[in-house]
């Protein structure tokens, strides 16, 4: 995948947070800010996946974005029981393209 | 017609399992980007779809560099940029598959050209006689957990109405 540009975010958290992610970083034999990254990665995934259901969004853009393949994108939308694909007003302008078609 | 494919409509057709047949029938054409998405980073992803959709594409279908070809990226990917690139040079009566919903309504709200959702044009191949009836329900069997239902119900609706 491209190697991403990355950017420091000055963040101001709960204690209680900062101690919530020291405890996984100790657990999953990391470091804290790797702990943090992934929690905001995975909000960030949830978050894409969203814009993804609702249309403001390609799939493969959220890939892009994630640093994922299209076809993840398909496996967690699949695990989370995210329905993609056209909306219903875009199938019905399919179906009247499809008629035409020879 | 020319039939242009983002990797949405490579990878829902390919898992209906008649993306082969409709680049025997048709001239299909994708850009170099749309190549890289679907092949390249699913093969490095081990996605086996993604080996057996590159075989496909270098045996029947043309892939189009888009070096230089300008388009407005709006939320969408490099393979649907490259593929709106690709329109002004593609040739006469380009039809888009594609089933993702942000890229639809770009070309709709844009119409820029003409899209059709993978579920519609397997009842097209069906209509063309490009698949049998029964390979047909079969397809759309098989894309059923990769679409929405509504798709699912009304094209085999429709490809049931062919029959009437």
């Amino acid at each position: 995948m491209n190697a991403m540009k990355s950017k420091v975010v000055p963040l101001r958290i709960t204690e209680e947070l900062d101690e919530l992610a020291a405890l996984s970083a100790k657990e999953h034999h990391t470091d804290k800010a790797t702990a943090l990254r992934q929690w905001l990665y995975l909000g960030a995934e949830r978050y894409l996946l969203k814009l993804v259901e609702e249309g403001r969004i390609s799939a493969g853009r959220a890939a892009e974005i994630l640093d994922l393949s299209i076809y993840d994108i398909y496996r967690i939308a699949q695990t989370r029981g995210i329905e993609l694909g056209a909306s219903d007003e875009q199938r019905q302008i399919s179906r009247e393209n499809a008629k035409k078609v020879q | 017609m020319v039939i242009l494919l983002d990797a949405d409509g490579l990878i829902k057709l390919h898992r209906a399992g008649v993306l082969a047949k409709l680049a025997q029938a048709r001239q299909c054409v994708i850009p170099d980007k749309v190549y890289q998405e679907a092949v390249t980073v699913g093969k490095e992803r081990h996605y086996p779809d993604a080996r057996e959709i590159g075989e496909i594409v270098q045996a029947w279908i043309t892939i189009q560099p888009t070096e230089g070809l300008e388009s407005v990226a709006l939320h969408l990917d490099a393979g649907e940029t490259a593929l709106l690139a690709l329109l002004p040079v593609v040739g006469d009566d380009p039809v888009i598959i594609s089933d993702d919903r942000h890229f639809l309504a770009v070309l709709a709200q844009q119409r820029i050209a003409p899209f059709m959702a993978p579920a519609d044009t397997i009842v097209v191949m069906a209509r063309l006689s490009i698949l049998a009836m029964d390979e047909a329900r079969e397809a759309l069997e098989n894309i059923r957990p990769h679409v929405r239902p509504g798709a699912y119900r009304e094209a085999m609706q429709d490809l049931e109405d062919l029959i009437r």
